[in-house]
């Protein structure tokens, strides 16, 4: 597909975007994908990375030093910014990983460069087929894989440029090349989400007004690139959905659902300014204190006040 | 003197119509002199809520929620369960009085004998309300 016709897909699918429903359940493939991209990209970028990221992960900020999972290089230069400061892509770690790791790829090294208890750099396979990855230790696989099915779902393939290849397709879906599903689902399966890995999303949250869908929802990647491809996806944590009210608690299931009898189901939704696309945000995903909501519908216009205890 | 005699006639003719006419109107209070009551105060408050006439419910406290609509706002006390719906015909297009003024408290009309706007504007509506008792009631809504 040529660059221009790829660009006004883009325009297409973001003109559609009203149209789309907030949460997941019944979709199946293109639909599904389309979904993730409009709700789960980020709505606001933060500047100040290092304080924030250090903060999140409880690290010290002196000579800390930005790694990210996917290489800045892989993306074009007029997106390159938000991916860049995108924090689901980003850790804390030294300058000899950051110098080891390059623009590489995750996948199962054969040949070693770098290694450490944290990650290896090397290559894959060898002679004219190897390709430079980077393969972190086994409890960081899952973390590493959930984040590249974040990035290549919520960024559009033609954000992407050459040195992405290696991990990424050319079409609009579904994003990861036969390789990267392969390694990317394994280490997925393998390495289970674990509460660190939560609270880090949420966290992320309340900075970027978004979560990584595919911890939030980890069979999600099986409908996209695993055994469930192409099947509608119905989510396995689906809640009761609750009207607004006043108080809540900041609890793992605890959901602010954005629905009321009395404000039309069609609403549009900001929360603490941030529009929100989702129709149920988690509290953990909020600070503990008070949070206002905006609502608005052609011409009706509202808001409330929440409190997370 | 004849005509003196008829003019005296025809004043005390009106006089009486008029004192008729006054025993037909509908009966009301007479409604307090607007001169007199200062609503400056509560125009420096920006506070969303509706005081008065054993209405008390601020916007802020969680779980108010404020809605408004072309001719209509509504606060809702969703831990109360309660709602105070106040509704016009027609708004001035800075202040003055409203049209068709209602005050609801859930479906019971509090029935109002002038409501008088103060500052109007795309989001913002400052009403002083008055019952059939005299009694003020500060109606306001920002930011929406």
């Amino acid at each position: 597909m040529t660059r221009w016709r790829r660009n006004l897909t883009c325009i297409v699918l973001l003109s559609s975007a009203a149209l789309i429903a907030a949460d997941f359940n019944g979709l199946s493939g293109l639909k599904l994908k389309r979904a993730i991209a409009e709700t789960c990209r980020p709505t606001s970028y933060t500047t100040d990375i290092i304080s924030n990221l250090t903060a999140i992960d409880s690290v010290p900020t002196d000579n800390a030093v930005i790694g990210h999972w996917a290489a800045a290089s892989w993306w074009t230069d007029s997106n390159r910014i938000k991916v860049q400061t995108d924090l689901h892509n980003l850790f804390i770690t030294s300058p000899d990983i950051v110098a080891a790791m390059s623009d590489f790829a995750p996948g199962n090294i054969e040949t070693i460069t770098f290694s450490n208890d944290f990650i290896y750099c090397g290559y894959t396979g060898d002679g004219t087929n190897a390709i430079g990855a980077y393969q972190p230790r086994p409890d960081k696989r899952g973390d590493v894989a959930r984040t590249i099915f974040y990035l290549s779902t919520v960024y559009h393939c033609s954000w992407w440029n050459g040195s992405a290849i290696n991990i990424l397709t050319d079409s609009e879906f579904p994003g990861l090349n036969a390789s990267a599903r392969e390694v990317l689902i394994k280490w997925h399966r393998e390495d289970k989400i674990s509460d660190e890995e939560k609270k880090r999303n949420n966290a992320i949250s309340r900075l970027q007004g978004t979560t990584n869908p595919f911890i939030d929802n980890p069979e999600l990647a099986e409908f996209l690139w695993g055994n469930k491809t192409g099947q509608v996806f119905i989510s396995t944590e689906i809640h009761n959905r609750q009207p607004l009210r006043a108080i809540y608690s900041q609890t793992d299931d605890e959901y602010i659902d954005l629905y009321s009898p009395y404000i039309p189901t069609d609403a549009s939704w900001l929360i603490d300014g941030n529009p929100s696309t989702n129709n149920s945000v988690k509290t953990q995903s909020l600070a503990i204190g008070r949070h206002e909501l905006h609502f608005s519908s052609g011409s009706i216009r509202g808001r409330i006040t929440i409190e997370i205890r | 003197m004849t005509r003196l005699l008829l003019i005296a006639l025809l004043i005390s003719l009106f006089s009486g119509c008029r004192n008729d006419w006054s025993k037909n109107a509908p009966t009301r209070d007479p409604e307090p002199d607007a001169s007199e009551y200062d609503f400056s105060p509560e125009l420096n408050d920006r506070t969303p809520r509706i005081i008065g006439n054993n209405i008390n419910i601020t916007y802020g406290t969680p779980g108010v929620m404020i809605i408004r609509d072309k001719s209509e706002l509504r606060f809702i006390d969703l831990t109360k369960g309660t709602t105070i719906t106040f509704r016009w015909n027609k708004l001035p297009d800075s202040s003055g009085p409203i049209e068709g003024a209602q005050l609801l408290v859930g479906l019971d009309d509090l029935r109002l004998a002038s409501a008088k706007a103060y500052k109007v504007n795309d989001t913002d509506l400052f009403v002083d309300a008055i019952n059939l008792k005299g009694e003020h009631i500060t109606i306001v809504i920002t930011g929406l």
